[in-house]
């Protein structure tokens, strides 16, 4: 009874235009079912748990004036200025791999040294901390113990310790150990340097957070005292931001040789390491935006356009007895029609795109429920558009049937 | 006739407003989208050593472990040893050496008088700047003696000139850099900006230029805070800078030219003489592998045009494809509905041909003011993307020729879209709509 | 000045084949003013399409105006129609969207003429039939009669070397269609040769000849008049 196949007949007849409509419908549902898709994968790299108490942690870089270095007294006076600050709760000194800092080193770890040839390797970041880091970054403990103030090793550049005690994060520890209790066992970084894993804390994202081991983290319990140190701290009932400026002049001190740089939030460092994500969001959202709005005025654009030629027949359906009902159910119909078929090709063009981005950029294969939200949406948004102009079709008075 | 055929296509815009605004809003929005991020992915996408691909290449050695590939890349190390780096410069084959490696330098006037800074500096042979063809505005680059006895000389950027010298000729006068005194020889443009950043892609192919850069050799004295990357592969205990300065660590990055064939061919004689005689001692464990780049290659081997530019290009043509659909769809419907007055114009004498042009003129009049509507909304756009990249900001900006190329593009898409539906009403038939009513 | 010969016309749609005109054979010279009347459906119309080149025909000859037509291409064709034949239609068919000026400049504007030129004609053509003083209206601001006065203008600003109108009054009450009717008297007192297709016996009268169309062929040159209207005056002659 719908008359859905006079709709076809006259689609077919009139062949160009709706041929032309479907393709721009199928390539709209084709692209935002893949950039939706792309989205979310970015969105949820944004949104994963930092394992990090990252909203209320800040840091700063401390360089010595030129020819000093660092010394264990240096860095109790600077931890004890830290802690008086006003709004600072905790603070803790971090030789390399600051969270969100882009910049660390990554090193292959082991249980076998380098002279073993079964030795495999798995690659993790690792921090340089003292017994506060934990504590600070707000990383929470699981297995074993924190580090003891006694247990740090401090040397001197290029004089590595023999040996270190060492936390590493739950994955790195159930992929090395499996099932192993990880405590009290020997984890060899680089193939040369012994550390013993007296802890396991959550997972946390380290200092590269778009490597694939962004959760896969070694904290060493050394800190070598070269002319930098960098510095983070932990803010209670005031926002890391508004510390900043007396933790500056703290660590400033009485030299004005010595200089404080780079002094900012943790939240800065996740926004600026995400930055090209969001950018890339956003982008996506106001082109998908666009995409839909331009559908939008196309099928208002056609609609009034199939309105205004058909008045007259229009016209003609009223005299003979339509509903005014019926006359706009025809044209939304018309609409859907149009929307199921290109949902079909525009299926079959986002599988297409899909394909092409596993292959060429070894993105994942979009599932298929995308493609369905994008058809549902198209159609959602299609009746809604060709709602106003099917709807100033049933206006139209049966005596224009004969009016000229 | 053309302005007879602009006139008509201006009472026929003027005629149906709404629509004609829906098409220059559908055509400008597509432009809009496509123009920023072709602009986006023309300077991620650039090479600014195009003009000297042929002669100017990055040296890679493939110095890894004998059981593994280099992890990234194509493979091979990205940068090189200091005593390969070292070997290659001393060698005198290439005419042209640049060696460099990113370092932090405290910063001093000779007097104390200004706050000291940290600065982006880098360890650089005199070559560097011929190289990369960084402009001078005061002095020049060090002397070759300069540059192998390590003499205490620097060149710094004109943004620090401004800070510790005031903007004035600060040639010859002294600086202190880690607290050593150094000569200024010469003063670079703050307007030498890279992008990508061909001569160091590590960490970003997008950043500011370095402010200080002093004699590569100079690190043979003392260690500088190394901000680039530093990799390795071999479990060596260095324990002490001369060790690590013999290491197998990779840190410097190493650039050659070679004018012409010959001089390319004799340096890769060079360098098969060089690795087969450090093989000998024990080095280059893997199969004798090097690799002389283009800055094209190099850009590429470094995936400087991201996987993200991709999809942004696809999707902006996508849209700008659904935008151009939506134009014809919409000039169909219009040219369409004016089929009576084609046919009486064929009737009164209109050949298929006149109103074919007639027509075209009409939906390049849309292309037009879709395309002004786009370069307008690309500005916009291009102004968010800076927002939202700061790492763009000196570079998401469009030039003269992708203006110029943009609205010639932009006009010929609509010209092209309005082809068809101008074809369809063109072939009208005369007689169609003049018998009886 | 107008020769068919034998022409023929056939409509293909689909399964149906219809012969609108048959061995259709007309001469029409120069100054004449032909009535062509007929039953509808007989052909008048089709000829009058094939006669001002809107349409093509199957076989036969057609010469006009010295031009053997069946061997033009479109765009000769459409030339032709521009300098040679001026066009009147039951429909008035103005665009809606242009004023009378640029109506009547339609033709002109494809014949290529100079500015100077074709304003001349335009408002000369305008005032002919009396409209001059209503260069900038739009059609839709005039009578049903006073459109189809512009289409005659527009007709005569080309200058052609015939008019064609196809039921030129049908759409105009008796008043109207005698202003008309006298308009185009007049016209083709002064040298223009005209066809015109009507059913209204009382105006084909006034033609200087009369033609008949039935099943697609010219049977007679005598009126055809619709067997009640004639019995109807025959009535009043008793
Ligand atoms: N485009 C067409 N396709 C098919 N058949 C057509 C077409 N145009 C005309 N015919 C047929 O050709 C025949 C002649 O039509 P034509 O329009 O010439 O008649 P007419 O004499 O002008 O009639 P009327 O007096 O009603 O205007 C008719 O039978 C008509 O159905
Ligand atoms: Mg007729």
């Amino acid at each position: 009874m719908l008359d859905v196949m006079p709709i076809l007949k006259s689609l077919w007849r009139s062949k160009i235009g709706p041929f032309l409509i479907i393709c721009q419908m199928a390539l709209t549902v084709a692209i935002v079912s893949n950039s939706v898709f792309f989205l979310s994968g970015k969105l949820e790299t944004i949104a994963r748990p930092t394992g990090l108490a990252d909203t209320e942690v800040a840091m700063a870089k401390v360089k010595q004036r030129p020819g000093a270095t660092f010394s264990e007294s240096v860095l109790a006076e600077d931890i004890a200025s830290l802690q008086s600050v006003a709004g600072v709760a905790q603070a803790a000194a971090i030789g390399q791999g600051i969270p969100f800092s882009q910049s660390g080193g990554t090193s292959g770890f082991s249980i076998l040294p380098d002279s073993d040839p079964d030795r495999v390797n798995r690659p993790a970041a690792f921090l340089q901390v003292d017994h506060r880091v934990i504590d600070t970054l707000g990383v929470s403990l699981r297995q074993g113990r924190n580090f003891r103030a006694e247990e740090i090793k401090y040397y001197a550049p290029n004089q590595e310790p023999q040996s270190a005690n060492a936390i590493i994060t739950a994955s790195l520890a159930s992929d090395i150990y499996g099932q192993q209790d990880p405590i009290n066992q020997t984890l060899y970084l680089a193939g040369v340097w012994p550390l013993t894993v007296i802890g396991v804390v959550e997972d946390f994202i380290g200092y590269f957070p778009h490597s694939d081991y962004s959760y896969s983290n070694v904290l060493v319990g050394a800190l070598e005292l070269s002319a930098s140190m960098n510095y983070i701290l932990r803010s209670d009932n005031l926002t890391p931001a508004s510390v900043l400026p007396e933790v500056r002049r703290a660590l400033q001190g009485a030299d004005p040789r010595r200089i404080v740089r780079d002094d900012k939030t943790m939240a800065s460092m996740k926004s600026h390491v995400y930055q090209d994500d969001y950018a890339m969001v956003i982008l996506l959202l106001v082109v998908n935006a666009g995409l839909i709005f331009v559908n939008v005025l196309g099928v208002v654009g056609i609609t009034t356009y199939w309105v205004n030629q058909r008045r007259r027949q229009i016209g003609v359906r009223r005299a003979l007895g339509a509903t005014r009902f019926a006359i706009q159910r025809y044209f939304l119909l018309e609409n859907v029609v149009l929307v199921v078929l290109a949902s079909v090709l525009g299926a079959a063009a986002a599988a297409a795109a899909s394909y092409y981005f596993v292959v060429q950029y070894a993105m994942e294969l979009l599932p298929g429920w995308y493609m369905l939200a994008a058809a549902t949406m198209m159609l959602l948004v299609t009746i809604a558009a060709a709602w106003v102009p099917a709807h100033g079709a049933t206006r139209v008075q049966p005596r224009e049937a004969v009016s000229a | 006739m053309w302005r007879y055929y602009i006139h008509l296509a201006w009472i026929s815009v003027k005629k149906t407003p709404v629509l004609s605004m829906l098409m220059v809003l559908a055509i400008g929005m597509g432009i809009a989208a496509c123009l920023t991020t072709l602009t986006l992915f023309n300077v991620v996408s650039s090479n600014p050593l195009a003009h000297k691909n042929e002669t100017t290449f990055a040296v890679q050695l493939d110095t890894w472990a004998s059981d593994e590939d280099y992890w990234g890349a194509n493979g091979v190390p990205v940068q090189t040893t200091f005593q390969d780096a070292k070997a290659i410069y001393e060698a005198g084959v290439a005419e042209q050496v640049a060696l460099s490696s990113r370092v932090g330098l405290t910063v001093e006037d000779s007097s104390y008088a200004k706050t000291p800074e940290v600065s982006d500096s880098r360890l650089v042979t005199r070559d560097f700047f011929r190289l990369f063809d960084i402009p001078f505005i005061y002095g020049s680059a060090w002397s070759t003696e300069a540059d192998t006895n390590a003499e205490r000389q620097t060149v710094i950027s004109e943004s620090l000139n401004n800070r510790f010298f005031d903007g004035v000729n600060s040639v010859g006068q002294s600086l202190l850099l880690e607290g050593e005194s150094f000569t200024v020889a010469g003063v670079v443009s703050d307007s030498w900006l890279m992008t990508p950043s061909v001569y160091d892609l590590n960490m970003g192919a997008f950043k500011w230029p370095s402010h200080v850069y002093i004699p590569f050799f100079s690190v043979e004295q003392r260690a500088y805070s190394n901000w680039g990357n530093m990799e390795g592969w071999k479990s060596e205990s260095n324990r002490s800078h001369q060790d690590f300065l013999a290491s197998e660590v990779v840190w410097v990055q190493a650039w050659v030219e070679l004018a012409t064939p010959e001089q390319k061919s004799e340096f890769e004689q060079y360098l098969v003489n060089y690795i087969q005689e450090q093989k000998q001692r024990g080095r280059f464990q893997r199969p004798l592998k090097y690799l002389l780049n283009t800055p094209e290659q190099w850009l590429a081997i470094n995936d400087v045009v991201t996987r993200d530019n991709y999809v942004l290009v696809y999707l902006s043509v996508g849209f700008m494809l659904v935008c151009l659909v939506n134009a014809i769809v919409l000039l169909l419907a219009k040219f369409l509905r004016k089929s009576p007055e084609a046919g009486l114009r064929r009737a009164l004498g209109a050949t298929r041909m006149s109103l074919f042009v007639q027509h075209l003129v009409e939906a390049s009049v849309i292309g037009v003011l879709g395309s002004m509507l786009g370069l307008v909304l690309a500005w916009l756009g291009l102004m968010g993307v800076r927002v939202l990249y700061s790492n763009y900001e000196n570079v998401a900006v469009m030039g003269i020729y992708t203006f110029v190329g943009a609205v010639v593009f932009a006009v010929m898409a609509t010209v092209i879209s309005g082809a068809l539906p101008a074809w369809q009403v063109a072939r009208t038939q005369p007689a169609r709509y003049l018998k009886a009513q | 000045m107008l020769s068919m010969q034998s022409i023929g016309k056939a409509y293909r749609t689909d399964m149906v084949e219809t012969h609108a005109l048959r061995d259709f054979s007309l001469e029409v010279e120069p100054g004449e003013f032909v009535a062509v009347t007929g039953p509808s459906g007989s052909g008048k119309t089709t000829f009058l399409s094939i006669a001002g080149l809107l349409e093509s025909f199957d076989g036969g000859r057609y010469v006009l105006d010295g031009d053997d037509v069946s061997a033009l291409n479109d765009t000769e064709r459409s030339r032709l129609r521009n300098e040679k034949i001026g066009f009147i239609f039951q429909g008035f068919n103005l665009i809606s969207d242009l004023n009378l000026f640029d109506n009547v400049d339609v033709p002109l504007r494809y014949r290529g003429l100079g500015k100077q030129d074709r304003r001349a004609r335009i408002e000369y053509a305008l005032e002919r039939v009396g409209l001059a003083s209503r260069q900038k209206h739009m059609p839709s601001q005039l009578s049903g009669g006073q459109q189809q006065r512009v289409a005659i203008a527009r007709a005569l600003a080309g200058k052609p070397a015939f008019l064609l109108a196809d039921e030129p009054t049908g759409n105009l009450d008796s008043l109207m269609a005698r202003q008309v009717m006298d308009m185009l008297s007049e016209i083709n007192e002064q040298g223009m040769t005209i066809v015109m297709v009507t059913h209204d016996p009382d105006l084909a009268r006034r033609a200087s000849r009369n033609i008949q169309i039935v099943d697609g062929q010219v049977t007679d040159f005598r009126l055809y008049e619709p067997a009640n209207r004639h019995e109807h005056e025959t009535a009043l002659e008793v």
